[in-house]
């Protein structure tokens, strides 16, 4: 099974995402980066995606993870040319995808960061919400080791060996039409 | 160096600032408005027209006001809907709604507070689109345009007649629904100070304290920006300077004036920059408890500020030069705890009870925890400065109650 939050996760969000009728006519005002930064995973890492829309379709996507606390991710600034930026441990994005918890208690808790220009964000609620539903539909496991993402996926275990500025900045192309899912974004 | 802000860092990276709803003020404007309606071009065209309001508002004789005000014009009253309770709800919506449909209304003039104006938003957009209120619930959910609304406020607390949400009870779930959108600003707003000038006293206080919570946590905000915060301080000192004059002296025009339209650029600034704690914990025990919104606020104004100082002292260091503290020499938490005792003052002039259970809230651990768990949910905590898990937030409700 999928394992949540990695590299195989990522891949089967985007391609669900980018196959989806319905989403691709609701979601048209979906643009720009969207970065997700989830903290102390099962496998003790730090984990930062990067999903990029354009018109609805997911057009590149980033993967990264590193032993956690990964400084350098925790403490990059963050940058008004991307649309937003959550930010949370693991277990509270799990609670997010399993829904354990609703957006609105992500929100109000200090463990959940957002950033970005939130009014803008809003408008963008009813995409970001069903970005969220079809990324919550992919069966996954949360309990998992450090060498089991590595079986998983293997581009998803490649250790980062970019810069967080690379990472983010410029997230490699998507191929084909695969797709990508953010979960918090929406869910936030 | 300025007085009341200190020059202040500018801190934010973007902001978004909209409103547009058309402001319409004067003394007696009301009996011009089939000529201040018919100069707007999109809506010179809408004529079949119904008035939304409250029985409240019309025994005390206003809609007379507005019934004159579109006489010998193309507009026809094709329905007076004045069922709207203190505190509306789903059922409501929903009759509006489809009286609407049925008359084939291509304006709504809604005249009262904010349960009258929330109410005539949502009307207007199950009116256009159908379906439930529950289906468009939360942020920009609301599909296109609606049907244009007239706003007339009665009251000078909501700030609905230029606001982007409407809040609505679900009294089978004992819950509150917010909605916003840009699609439910009013088209116009209409503010005539003899609307409010017969506003019984208790409400002047309660929906004026409402407004000045819109005010204060627009200001504290973590949405906050420069034009959000010009108006949103202004705001507080009017209300400040005008609230208990309004009370207790309805022949003073000025400070009722003053009050209207102070509540309205309240309300301007909240909607982009959105409240936070208070109204969280209010919608809380409006949605359990029946509470009065404005006085449901009131009680919980000053211990959220207490909650929030330490996260947002600086902010509340200059509310407090607005609230008319002179000392120099304060740190900015000292001069926010005066902000707070200046506001502790001000509703104790008015009369507004300490705690929610001097209003018979109960106030045992297991309402507390209800409490909590409820307002820790609610969107309006996503924008207040400090956020918090259960166990740092139960002692602020414990308090409050």
């Amino acid at each position: 099974m999928i394992k949540y939050y990695t590299k195989a996760w990522q891949d089967e969000c985007i391609k669900r995402i980018n196959e989806d009728p319905v989403f691709e006519q609701e979601a048209k005002k979906l643009n720009g980066t969207f970065i997700f930064r989830v903290y102390d995973g099962p496998d003790g890492k730090d984990r930062v995606m990067t999903w990029t829309f354009k018109q609805g379709k997911i057009t590149a996507s980033d993967y990264k993870s590193q032993a956690a606390p990964w400084d350098e991710l925790r403490n990059t600034a963050f940058n008004t040319s991307w649309a937003m930026r959550g930010s949370c441990p693991f277990t509270m994005m799990a609670a997010l995808n399993k829904g354990e918890m609703t957006p609105m208690r992500a929100l109000s808790s200090p463990h959940y960061k957002l950033e970005g220009n939130k009014m803008t964000l809003m408008q963008l609620m009813r995409p970001m919400s069903m970005w969220n539903e079809i990324c919550a539909k992919v069966a996954v496991t949360y309990e998992f080791t450090s060498e089991d993402e590595g079986e998983l996926s293997s581009e998803a275990s490649a250790e980062s060996t970019q810069t967080i500025a690379n990472v983010t900045e410029t997230p490699s192309e998507t191929p084909s039409a695969e797709a990508t899912e953010g979960t918090e974004a929406a869910q936030a | 160096m300025g007085f009341i802000n200190r020059n202040e860092v500018f801190d934010r990276g973007e902001f978004t600032f909209f409103v547009p709803t058309q402001i319409k003020y004067g003394m007696g404007k009301v009996s011009a408005l089939a000529l201040e309606v018919q100069v707007e071009d999109d809506l010179s065209t809408c004529t079949n027209v119904m008035i939304m309001t409250d029985k409240g508002v019309l025994g005390a004789g206003l809609i007379e006001k507005v019934k004159n005000g579109l006489n010998d014009s193309a507009y026809e009253i094709k329905s007076i809907f004045d069922e709207i309770p203190a505190d509306s709800d789903l059922k409501i919506v929903e009759k509006c709604a489809q009286e609407i449909k049925n008359l084939e209304i291509n304006l709504i003039i809604a005249v009262g507070g904010g349960s009258v104006m929330d109410t005539a938003k949502l009307a207007s957009l199950l009116g256009t689109y159908g379906g439930e209120v529950r289906d468009y619930e939360g942020g920009f959910m609301v599909p296109g345009k609606c049907i244009p609304i007239i706003a007339i406020p009665t009251t000078v607390g909501t700030g609905s007649e230029v606001s982007v949400g409407a809040v609505v009870k679900d009294h089978e779930n004992k819950t509150k629904l917010t909605i916003a959108s840009p699609h439910l600003y009013p088209r116009m707003a209409m503010l005539d100070p003899e609307m409010v000038a017969t506003l019984p006293a208790k409400l002047v206080a309660y929906t004026g304290m409402d407004a000045l919570t819109h005010a204060i946590e627009a200001y504290v905000s973590t949405e906050n920006q420069p034009i959000s915060e010009a108006l949103a301080l202004k705001a507080a000192e009017m209300i400040y300077d005008n609230l208990e004059t309004a009370v207790k002296d309805p022949s003073n025009v000025d400070a009722r004036a003053k009050m209207q339209i102070a509540a309205m650029i309240a309300g301007m600034a909240f909607s982009n920059a959105p409240v936070g704690a208070t109204h969280a914990i209010s919608h809380t025990i409006g949605g359990l408890y029946g509470l009065h919104h404005g006085l449901s606020n009131a009680i919980a104004l000053p211990y959220v500020m207490e909650f929030n100082l330490e996260h947002s002292p600086s902010r509340y260091a200059a509310l407090a030069r607005a609230f008319d503290v002179s000392e120099t020499g304060l740190s900015d938490i000292e001069l926010g705890k005066r902000a707070i005792e200046q506001i502790r003052k001000l509703k104790a002039s008015l009369d507004i009870p300490e705690k929610y259970r001097d209003l018979a809230v109960p106030a045992d651990e297991e309402t507390v925890a209800k409490v909590t768990e409820i307002a820790l949910m609610d969107i309006c905590m996503a924008f207040n400065p400090r956020k918090a898990e259960f166990d740092e937030f139960q002692p602020l409700i414990q308090q409050v109650i």
